[in-house]
């Protein structure tokens, strides 16, 4: 399923909520490469812990803006730094949770 | 994607439980940083480094270990680095931050031990640390009982070096903690089979006073009255970092920080609205990944703006005397060096009381929150006199104890945004 469809079926999913994107990446050094890259293309981009919703190790992604998940893609594909997949997900983040590890 | 399990696994460790662990940082993590605004570019590494903080940086250690580098686990500020890298090994720090493994400490220790000594033994014993399975060996210290007690038990497991950390600061007691350094280099001398010289020596120290430097620059920044670059939850995860990072990139990656929040205080980008209350924070350490003081402060309409205490400035405070050219000088400017460092553990400590001062004063700030793990019996006793003496030099303060756990967030929510308000 295409990207832009995957998103759709989250927002469907969750109407009214802010939706995020995780670029999950092969490694870190290529996560803070691509980092890097998105920064100085002017986009918004922060590397963050991949959360256990996409997948069953610790490891690295990028937590990127559903609108502007296709430009990170194309930053990547230009500066040829490789990409495992992308998961939409309901927004994750709460700074009045108060859980922490 | 890169899967850090067959490397936990060779290394001994219980992969289901330390399962349970990586579920969690994710949204703790989410939560604490991404959700601040205006973070520094520069912040990038220590997020990298945290989002996989059991697999990058053990990973490296592997490594190093094929090729015959040994690694040296420690708890303490006091324990000097300089000899370990000076005879090509590896520090770590190994505290632990986490109520995850404080169950399994505590099925060693009585529960009413300060919560970083329980995580710390029961990260080991669990094995479901990294690190506390990659050391050839742990350097202990006796600058508490707890951890005194708490090693005897650790040193069943791994091979343990103690240090004995004097309890005062006559010139007999800097004396008596240069000998010890002194065993302590033998001792790093016969683990690593690397002779230590002068020479090498005097390398090390200077690696290590340039990571204090670097260190130092990006607190420097956070002096500025008009515009805080960086919040303080992002200047203690580089700092919790510092302990298990390589020294050198360590320093690298902080002058590249420390760069942009100069450009900062010259383009007047704050992270913090004008005006938001400016707190300096002392008391005991804040091991990784203990956010949640820097977290709720931050939160609850003040800006931390300086960390006293094991880490913060209490790492990277004064250099080593660099022009010692034989051991035995530089065994003495190491020991004159560690024992500025004003910890609780000493008697008398007026030497803290007047450190929360001066920083009061050089970092402007409007209060002072001073933190105690529970059951850690010397800082709380001297709270009151810290307390007193900030009082009588009109800047106001607020005394908290807690613990790792998450259940008092509410009540330390509810007296930090109070004492937010009375700061006017």
């Amino acid at each position: 399923m295409r990207i832009d469809e995957r998103i759709a079926d989250v927002v469907r999913a969750h109407p009214g909520e802010p939706i995020d994107c995780y670029v999950l990446m092969p490694d870190h050094e290529a996560a803070f490469d691509l980092h890097e890259a998105a920064r100085a293309a002017g986009l918004t981009a922060r590397i963050t812990p991949t959360p256990r919703a996409t997948q069953a190790c610790c490891g690295v992604s990028l937590l990127v803006g559903r609108d502007q998940v296709r430009s990170v893609l194309d930053v990547a594909r230009r500066s040829d730094i490789a990409v495992e997949g992308v998961v939409p997900l309901p927004r994750q983040l709460d700074a009045r949770r108060d859980r922490y590890c | 994607m890169v899967d850090r399990h067959p490397m936990w696994k060779d290394l001994g460790m219980d992969l289901e439980a330390h399962d349970q662990l990586c579920e969690a940082l994710p949204a703790a993590f989410g939560d604490v940083f991404l959700t601040q605004k205006m973070r520094p570019e520069g912040m990038a590494f220590w997020d990298m480094v945290a989002a996989d903080v059991h697999g990058i940086r053990p990973a490296e250690l592997v490594e190093e270990k094929k090729k015959g580098r040994k690694v040296f686990g420690t708890f303490c500020t006091y324990v000097p680095d300089e000899v370990v890298i000076a005879c090509n090994g590896i520090v770590t720090g190994l505290c632990g931050g986490s109520e995850f493994w404080v169950p399994e400490g505590e099925k060693y220790l009585q529960n009413d031990v300060c919560p970083l000594v329980k995580a710390s033994l029961g990260a080991r014993m669990g094995r479901t640390c990294p690190f506390f399975r990659l050391v050839d060996e742990i350097v202990g210290e006796t600058t508490c009982d707890g951890k005194k007690k708490m090693y005897e038990i650790m040193a069943t497991d791994v091979p343990m070096h103690i240090m004995e950390t004097p309890q005062m600061k006559r010139p007999k007691d800097i004396d008596f903690w240069a000998s010890e350094i002194a065993d302590f280099a033998q001792n790093v001398q016969e683990v690593t089979g690397v002779e230590l010289t002068a020479e090498n020596l005097a390398h090390a120290i200077d690696v290590i006073n340039a990571r204090r430097r670097a260190l130092a620059r990006v607190y420097e920044t956070r002096k500025n009255p008009d515009v805080i670059p960086i919040s303080g939850t992002d200047a203690l995860l580089m700092m919790q970092i510092a302990f298990f990072d390589d020294p050198e990139r360590c320093t690298q990656m902080a002058n590249k920080l420390a760069c942009e929040l100069e450009e900062r205080l010259r383009d007047g980008v704050s992270v913090f609205p004008a005006g938001t209350k400016r707190i300096l924070l002392t008391g005991t350490p804040l091991a990784i990944p203990n956010w949640k003081l820097h977290h709720i402060i931050e939160t609850s309409g003040a800006a931390i703006v300086c960390e006293e205490n094991c880490t913060g400035t209490k790492f990277f405070r004064n250099l080593v005397d660099d022009t010692q050219t034989t051991l035995e000088g530089q065994f003495r400017a190491l020991a004159e060096r560690y024992m500025k460092i004003n910890c609780a553990c000493f008697t008398p400590n007026r030497a803290r009381i007047d450190e929360v001062l001066e920083l009061a004063r050089d970092y402007q700030v409007d209060g002072v929150i001073n933190t105690n793990l529970k059951f850690c019996t010397t800082f709380k006793t001297e709270a009151p006199a810290l307390e007193k003496a900030l009082e009588d030099a009109g800047i106001p303060v607020l005394d908290i104890e807690t613990d790792y756990t998450d259940n008092d967030a509410g009540q330390l929510r509810t007296r930090v945004e109070a004492f937010v308000e009375m700061l006017g």
